[in-house]
């Protein structure tokens, strides 16, 4: 309580504690419950009023919305008249639907929900939130910080991707146009036989049944699992527009594990990049593995990534750990040396396996990066259309 | 998000006038009778209540009503100056004796114009301190969505120095009452006069009345102070949150007040002996001091007899006659300061009649469209009183065209349709709401040709603003139907009619 409000109490009660008059006692206790009056009514709405976060994941993709949801209950016996609820948003954009003004009665309850924007990726604390009332007359004003945060990671910009899947590891859940990667497990038809086909092909009931041979035909699937190999190593990328052109190669590296999980693939991640995990940075490596949980992981992190200014030799970084057999690796970065090309075939065993995706920055000639029977790709400056 | 109609208009005429008359008003004349019952005199006269409360109530109704614009500190202290002038005229006629010598100024008359200076000046002071909130209401009023919140941002400097202004006032008002609480405590318990300070007295209950006149002020500045921190942050605060607040404190207040009567006694809970004794000791330690002082000189003479003595010195001297130049210069300054002082009062008072604001006024002023209007709307009035006794006068209604039967033929009596009093409350209704358009259009440079019919006109309406289209569509359907059907409109359509009327003319 301020000094001035403790001596109006004190002169009060002083005035209505010895003064024999009834009209000086008046005044006294005029003063001094007028005061402790408000300042009562101000500590039970402070008691009583509950504000918390509803329990969620906030996730969103770039340049899309989410909604925060703020609970706020008066549990006390009084009204709340006025009350000022304003949520930090940090750096994202809320089009200040994050201050809200309410009203409440005894035991009301609100919600209060705004929609929050992410404008670019990463991971961002939505929070403390104040509050700010009064007591009726405005006596003793009140203005609490409540530490209830919340953590709103933003993927990256997801684009449409085309990726040619035409070999693989076999029985997989890609449908595939080569037959050498017929599934047994998956009947697709029964056709004529036609000369060559092995004898196990042939159904034999449907043979009979039609007096001629039939063969049995099976779906050719093929299992994909990729490894995207990231590199986020400062260096590597040219001074001039290196955050656009490392933004873009996330977006890309994205797009890629969207789709394949979409695609029920299995993938994982290695990066040269280095994000925040439990006070430290880490330096990320996700093995491939299947599953919507597992390709979620995969996109928080890289929403998460930044780039490494002392970061590894993105090279030298793959090969010592490398990865299992027929996991194909999709390098995204920028443009590497032949040397350097050669380093990441060792690490891959498979010049089939790797797959070159560069970042478009100060490329003269395509024609000169092309390594023999490596496929490459180049990785758009803007636009949806990602690789070209 | 919008202006939630806080309608500046409802503060200018009614809050804030409220707060700037009541706790000034009360304040003095509390502060009066209390003065007169320490000192043991009667309180104030009538005459003199009555101008220390129309003296808060002249500065509100001149700033408000008659200034369209808010007035410079000059106009003000010309109206100040021209009430007491009133004022002095007044009570000097209330005075007995010969006319020119009630005008001989006497304390009598000075003292209550001293006090409503005072009070109109506190009044002043508060007031002013709120016009800078109606200001500010004003720029938002209107204003929705982002427009609004612009509005509301882009006034965080004007809103800070408010703050600053607002807290003055709340000051002002608080230590009127701390003032007069200590003017209570001191009559009441009589420790100058053995004065006494009734439960039922006029100082008691205008005390009470200012405390919690104040309290409720102190806590209505206290949420415009909050307000303002919600508009800094884009928010608007709605009319009903300030409504429900106000209730809350006004149960709060009446609550405080009811207990504070219920717990007085005309007895002291603790006795006050131990601090009375506490300060004797005090007083005693001084006259210990002064018992080994020397004694004191003792005059000869008493006070009376010196002041006799003086008198007698005084007349008993020849008269000094000034020389002649020092007479004549004397005479010439006196006449100068006369006449520089006539001259400064009719300046002051006839200044404004010459300034180009006045002769703008003048020159806005129509006699003879005023005389027209007048002229019609007495017209109007009489055709329809004539109608009306022409409607009474006939037994059982009108009967037109009985005259015209053939011979022989009964005429059958004309079933005339008149009017309901409710159908002609109705038509008039929506009669004038329609001029309430023309006189916007008119404003607007879409006047109101007498040839037109209302739906020709508001077609013209529409066709201008087109944004207006579905209310005009509205307004003419519902005039139409109203003014020439023989049935009642419904309550909801007028309403909407009513509404589409208003956002039409933007006065909704």
């Amino acid at each position: 309580m301020k000094p001035a409000g403790v001596a109006l109490i004190v002169i009060g009660l002083f005035l209505a504690l010895f003064m024999p008059v009834y009209s000086a006692q008046w005044i006294g206790y005029g003063l001094s419950l007028v005061v402790v009056t408000s300042f009562l009514y101000s500590r039970i709405i402070r008691g009583g009023l509950s504000v918390t976060r509803a329990p969620m994941d906030l996730i969103t993709y770039r340049y899309q919305t989410a909604e925060v949801v703020i609970r706020v209950a008066n549990r006390s016996v009084l009204p709340v008249p006025l009350l000022t609820v304003s949520d930090n948003p940090g750096s994202l954009y809320t089009g200040y639907e994050n201050n809200q003004l309410l009203s409440l009665r005894a035991g009301e309850h609100r919600e209060l929900r705004y929609t929050i924007r992410g404008m670019n990726r990463g991971s961002y604390r939505i929070g403390p939130i104040t509050v700010r009332y009064s007591d009726p007359l405005g006596f003793f004003p009140v203005a609490a910080t409540i530490p209830a945060e919340v953590r709103l990671i933003v993927y990256p910009t997801i684009l449409p991707v085309h990726l040619p899947m035409d070999r693989g590891l076999p029985a997989g859940t890609v449908t595939t146009a080569s037959r050498i990667y017929e599934d047994p497990t998956r009947y697709r038809s029964v056709r004529e036989y036609v000369a060559g086909d092995e004898m196990r092909r042939i159904n034999w009931k449907a043979s009979a049944r039609l007096g001629r041979l039939h063969s049995n035909e099976w779906l050719p699937t093929i299992n994909f699992p990729v490894m995207v190999l990231l590199n986020l190593t400062a260096a590597d990328y040219e001074p001039r527009n290196r955050y656009q052109h490392t933004e873009r190669t996330i977006d890309a590296a994205a797009s890629m594990v969207h789709h394949l999980a979409e695609k029920g693939q299995a993938v994982g991640l290695a990066s040269t990049g280095v994000c925040e995990a439990d006070d430290a940075l880490v330096t990320p490596w996700i093995p491939v593995a299947a599953g919507a949980s597992h390709a979620v992981s995969v996109l928080q992190t890289l929403a998460q990534l930044r780039i490494s200014n002392e970061g590894p030799d993105v090279v030298e970084f793959f090969g010592a750990r490398g990865v299992s057999f027929g996991t194909r690796v999709f390098y995204l970065g920028p443009p590497l040396t032949p040397e350097r090309v050669a380093g990441l075939l060792v690490a891959v065993r498979d010049r089939s396996l790797l797959r070159l995706h560069y970042t478009d920055e100060r490329v003269r000639s395509w024609q000169e990066l092309s390594v023999q029977s490596v496929d490459l790709w180049r990785i758009t400056e803007t636009g949806s259309e990602i690789f070209k | 998000m919008r202006s939630s109609s806080p309608r500046p208009e409802l503060y200018r005429l009614l809050l804030h006038p409220a707060i700037s008359v009541v706790v000034p008003a009360t304040g003095m004349l509390a502060a009066l009778y209390l003065v007169a019952g320490l000192i043991g005199s009667d309180g104030p006269r009538a005459l003199t209540v009555i101008g220390v409360a129309l003296a808060p109530m002249v500065e509100a109704a001149v700033g408000n009503v008659l200034y369209r614009e808010r007035a410079g500190m000059g106009n003000r202290v010309r109206e100040l100056i021209i009430y007491l002038l009133l004022l002095y005229v007044a009570f000097s006629l209330a005075r007995g004796g010969a006319l020119a010598a009630r005008f001989v100024p006497d304390a009598a008359q000075l003292l209550p114009l001293v006090a409503a200076a005072v009070t109109w000046c506190n009044a002043f002071v508060i007031h002013n301190r709120l016009r800078g909130r109606e200001g500010l209401l004003r720029t938002f009023h209107g204003k929705r969505g982002d427009e609004l919140r612009r509005a509301l941002i882009d006034r965080q400097h004007d809103m800070a120095l408010t703050v600053r202004e607002l807290r003055l006032a709340r000051g002002g008002i608080a230590a009127v009452f701390l003032l007069l609480s200590v003017m209570a405590v001191l009559t009441a318990t009589g420790v100058v006069t053995g004065s006494t300070l009734l439960v039922g007295s006029p100082g008691f209950l205008l005390l009470v009345v200012n405390g919690v006149a104040g309290v409720l002020g102190i806590g209505a500045i206290n949420s415009f102070i909050e307000e303002y921190a919600a508009n800094g942050e884009g928010l608007r605060v709605p009319t009903r949150f300030h409504r429900r607040r106000f209730v809350t404190a006004a149960a709060v207040v009446l609550v405080v007040v009811g207990a504070s009567f219920a717990l007085s006694r005309s007895s002291g809970l603790l006795p006050l002996d131990a601090i009375a004794a506490f300060f004797r000791w005090i007083g005693s330690l001084f006259d210990r001091e002064r018992a080994m002082a020397p004694p004191e000189l003792v005059p000869q003479t008493t006070s009376a007899d010196r002041y006799r003595e003086l008198m007698e010195l005084l007349q008993g001297s020849e008269p000094v006659i000034p020389p002649l130049w020092l007479r004549l210069l004397a005479e010439l300054l006196r006449r100068l300061a006369i006449a520089l002082a006539a001259a400064a009062a009719s300046i002051l008072l006839f200044g404004p009649l010459l300034s180009p604001a006045f002769r703008q006024g003048l020159r806005q002023i129509r006699p003879g469209r005023i005389i027209r209007s007048a002229w019609q709307r007495l017209v109007r009035k009489l055709r329809i009183l004539a109608r009306w006794l022409r409607t009474r006068a006939l037994p059982g209604g009108r009967r037109r065209g009985a005259g015209n039967a053939p011979a022989g033929v009964q005429a059958r009596p004309e079933r005339r349709w008149r009017p309901s009093a409710a159908k002609r409350r109705q038509m008039d209704r929506v009669t004038s709401v329609f001029a309430s358009i023309t006189r916007w259009g008119a404003a607007h440079g879409l006047g109101y040709r007498e040839s037109e019919a209302a739906y020709e006109y508001l077609s013209r309406v529409a066709g201008l603003y087109a944004e207006h289209f579905a209310d005009v569509q509205v307004c003419r359907e519902v005039f139409w139907t109203a003014r020439y059907s023989r049935r009642m409109v419904a309550l909801r359509q007028m309403r909407e009619y009513v509404r589409a009327a208003r956002r039409i003319t933007g006065s909704g």
